[in-house]
């Protein structure tokens, strides 16, 4: 610091350094330069601009927002998070940084919102439409369309995935030969229109034709069979052959596609169905039944089932069930086995 | 800076050592001080403690490659100012949305918000003292935006730090004599510009 003259006139300069610095000799500066008129008015005015500076600068941020501030900072820095929880508390502070600052990115924001919280909605709406979801029925309804996989239907090939819309089964049924489709068409209804036998209580009957008989009302009516079947041995009966068979052509029908287990099914009934027991005859049937479905090719003799007939071959009728009693006339029938054939008997499941 | 923060209290140079309790005692005393020098120059409030944010994460950044060659205080300043000056370079690239008469976007708030929400200012017992410094803070605010960038942190460093001219000299590397002039020139201007009123006018 310079030593000021004794004279009265000194610069605004060194008067504001004066104010500035503390202690006795600017003090004792200063009141020198008060004696002065033109010195003492640079003073007042210094003194009343430092005053007014002061009274808004010296205010500060509130104490409850620098709290926050400060905490923010020393998060991201010396008591970074470097948890997962961490990045995401810093990327939303910054989301919310930036959404405050742009109307634009507020208004895109709120449609995104807006755009994921109506998307579940219509999905849920457009699910609900779907025939899967009709809140209450029968087993029976739940069946599905048939036709419902390509055709014709050809058991050697693996299960063809279901249609997945009316559109799909409409084409798929354009695309089968109408004979057959009436033929499926013609058994599914009379499966699912008449019902099936009542199911004997005693499921756990050991009898291999009893458990086929079961598996088949199960499959009717409850659109599944809850027995575990295993394909019938090589040298399992014409009868239990023939009903495993039919069991996996109702599924045909049902299901609208045939069971990979049905093609063997098919071969092993040839080998028996030349005999002329009731059991063989039944084997015949069911081969018969294959073929109106499209299932196998007609024999190069013709003597297979004629086109113009395939509609008529029903899954039951009189003649279906007078087979079945005489196949199992020899054998002590079951419980299964009886009921049956007082449903085969009972004139409202005749066939139409 | 409120504090002392030179030699052994250097926060960054205690980073590297693995002593964060000084650059957290910095955070902790200098907070207000960041984002009052960037609310004076004419920040809004949120832009204000972005900018000191940022400050603050620079220098920590910084701390592995520091080298305490000068004063902390003037280093941690010295970014600050930077920290400025690159926003107002980012603002001027934008396009202009707003009337030339209009302040710059996110300008005019800082400060003068500050003061319409201070309840010393709005709440006092005598309505004509109450009126006189909110106006006087209002026109000071706007006052202190028309500062160069240089004339605004010697501001800062000498009226509102109040901080010894030779020391100011030290740090930004600038005679004592610039100081004191440009101190001086900058008082002058804001009490010109007080006067006048309305400094836009």
């Amino acid at each position: 610091m310079k030593e000021l003259p004794e004279h009265t006139h000194t610069s605004g300069e060194d008067l504001l350094e004066l104010l500035f610095e503390p202690g006795p000799r600017s003090a004792q500066l200063l009141a020198r330069a008060r004696t002065c008129e033109r010195c003492a008015s640079e003073i007042v005015e210094l003194e009343r601009t430092l005053a007014a500076i002061d009274a808004a600068l010296d205010r500060e941020p509130a104490s409850t927002d620098l709290t926050v501030f400060r905490s923010r900072v020393l998060s991201m820095t010396t008591r970074e998070d470097l948890r997962l929880i961490g990045d995401v508390r810093i990327v939303l502070h910054y989301v919310t940084r930036e959404l405050k600052a742009s109307r634009a990115l507020r208004l895109a924001a709120a449609s995104l919102l807006l755009h994921l919280l109506v998307l579940p909605v219509l999905i849920w709406l457009v699910l609900r439409g779907g025939p899967d979801n009709s809140s209450s029925g029968t087993p029976r309804d739940h069946a599905p369309e048939l036709p419902l996989s390509g055709a014709p239907i050809d058991p050697r090939r693996e299960p063809a995935p279901a249609a997945k819309d009316k559109d799909d089964a409409k084409r798929a049924a354009a695309a089968l030969d109408p004979s057959v489709a009436t033929a499926l068409a013609a058994a599914r209804r009379a499966l699912l229109a008449a019902g099936a036998p009542s199911l004997d209580p005693d499921l756990g009957d050991p009898d291999p034709i009893s458990r086929l008989l079961a598996a088949r009302a199960e499959r009717i009516r409850l659109g599944a069979w809850m027995h575990l079947l295993r394909e019938p041995p090589p040298r399992a009966q014409a009868l239990e052959r023939a009903l495993w068979a039919e069991l996996l052509l109702d599924d045909c029908a049902l299901a609208g596609r045939a069971d990979p287990r049905l093609a063997r099914a098919l071969s092993a009934l040839e080998e028996v169905s030349r005999a002329a027991t009731p059991g063989a005859r039944l084997a015949q049937r069911a081969i018969d039944r294959a073929r109106a479905y499209g299932l196998l090719d007609a024999p190069a003799s013709g003597a297979g089932v004629q086109p113009t007939a395939r509609a008529a071959l029903q899954p039951f009728d009189p003649a279906w069930f007078d087979l079945l009693e005489a196949a199992t006339a020899g054998a002590q029938a079951t419980r299964t086995v009886e009921r049956w054939l007082e449903w085969g008997r009972g004139a409202r499941v005749r066939p139409r | 800076m409120k504090g002392t923060w030179e030699g052994e209290r250097d926060p960054l140079a205690a980073l590297r050592r693995g002593e964060p309790a000084l650059f957290e005692a910095f955070v902790e005393r200098e907070a207000a001080t960041l984002i009052g020098f960037f609310a004076r120059l004419g920040a809004a409030r949120d832009e204000a403690e972005d900018l000191a944010q940022d400050v603050f994460l620079k220098l920590y950044r910084h701390a592995d490659t520091y080298e305490p060659r000068s004063a902390f205080t003037a280093f941690a300043l010295r970014v600050a100012r930077n920290a400025w000056i690159d926003r107002r370079r980012r603002r001027a690239a934008l396009p202009p949305t707003r009337s030339m008469h209009a302040p710059e976007s996110g300008e005019g708030e800082g400060l003068e918000a500050d003061l319409a929400a201070d309840p010393s200012v709005e709440g006092g017992a005598d309505p004509g003292r109450r009126s006189v410094l909110r106006d006087e803070g209002f026109a000071l605010a706007r006052a202190l935006r028309t500062l160069s960038p240089n004339h605004a942190l010697i501001f800062e460093l000498a009226v509102v730090q109040r901080r010894p001219y030779a020391e100011i000299a030290g740090e930004l590397g600038i005679p004592v004599g610039t100081v004191k002039s440009r101190v001086f020139n900058a008082l002058r201007r804001l009490r010109a510009l007080l006067e006048e009123g309305d400094p836009r006018s």
